[in-house]
């Protein structure tokens, strides 16, 4: 039996799909695990993506926050030996720091 | 009163540690040490960077650490919780409840630590200082009010953390024997630290507001 050629709509939203698919793959939005220990983010700079995951865990005996200096993200209190997540955009890559120990500084670098 | 009288009697709790930290609480180690034969004879360790010649480090053992770490933690949180009644200044509020909240954590951690180490706290001359030096620091705050207070508990923070990091480094770091409540310690040192620098940034702010 000869398949029935496909209706031209359904082939480019195939197509659309594929292409999508192949630039979802590329642009796949990554993790970052970033530790807080002893008063210290860890990695103290880390290259991202716009769009990429920051997991914060904070094995502290005291709650932290990971704050953005230009206010574009914020985990809020992250208790301790808790985890905090946010997805950070454009904006909110460059310094951040600790809401409650300001002397707490890290910094999100833009990858290559 | 004015500000060097007050400076000197706001920081009556800081003579414990600062005599601990300078080596003169051998006797009280000595006394306890008798009294607690699992506590491990802890080799003399060498000065630390700064130790004035002539001065060695007291030693101290696991059980003493453990009841100092607890009354400086206690006392430390409720100069906070007074400071969250009386203070007046925004950064002196937030500051004390910074004081009371990382100060409960270090102790919850602190007594769960040596709670499965089987370490039972033991009171010491040191401890018992910490313990009237804060009751008297905070019997002579609550004489105060107003911008009056708010630089007295600041600059009794100042001292206060200032004292504790010396003691942490000449003393309490090196005396430990127990691998994880030296670790424990090492942990505390950058609160303490942030703490000091966190006091001295409010400090300088209400100099300045003169």
């Amino acid at each position: 039996m000869t398949p029935r050629p496909l209706h031209p709509a359904v082939r480019a939203a195939a197509l659309a799909a594929a292409l999508a698919g192949c630039a979802g793959a590329a642009s796949q939005p990554a993790r970052h695990d970033i530790s807080i220990q002893a008063f210290v983010y860890q990695p103290a700079r880390e290259p991202v993506h716009p769009g990429d995951t920051l997991v914060f865990v904070n094995h502290d005996a005291v709650p932290h926050t990971a704050t953005a200096a230009d206010g574009t993200w914020d985990t809020g209190e992250i208790p301790a030996n808790a985890t905090r997540t946010v997805v950070v955009r454009d904006k909110g890559i460059g310094a951040y720091k600790c809401a409650f120990h300001p002397t707490m500084k890290a910094a999100l670098t833009p990858a290559e | 009163m004015n500000r060097s009288t007050l400076r000197l009697a706001l920081t009556l709790a800081a003579p414990a540690l600062l005599a601990l930290a300078a080596g003169c609480a051998k006797d009280d180690a000595g006394q306890a040490g008798a009294a607690d034969t699992t506590a491990v004879a802890a080799a003399p360790a060498p000065p630390p960077p700064g130790t004035p010649a002539g001065v060695q480090p007291s030693i101290v053992t696991d059980p003493q650490i453990a009841a100092i770490v607890v009354a400086a933690n206690a006392t430390d949180s409720a100069g906070g919780a007074l400071a969250l009644q009386k203070g007046t200044n925004a950064k002196v509020k937030e500051f004390a409840q910074r004081m009371v909240t990382d100060h409960s954590g270090v102790n919850q951690q602190a007594v769960a630590l040596v709670t499965r180490l089987g370490v039972a706290p033991e009171e010491n001359n040191t401890s018992r200082q910490l313990a009237q030096g804060g009751e008297q620091t905070r019997q002579r705050l609550s004489e105060l009010s107003g911008v009056s207070f708010d630089r007295g508990y600041i600059d009794s923070e100042v001292e206060y953390h200032q004292t504790v990091l010396q003691a942490i480094d000449s003393t309490l770091i090196p005396s430990a024997q127990n691998a994880e409540l030296k670790a424990m310690l090492q942990q505390v040192r950058p609160a303490i630290q942030a703490h000091l620098d966190m006091a001295k940034g409010i400090q300088t702010e209400l100099q300045g507001a003169q």
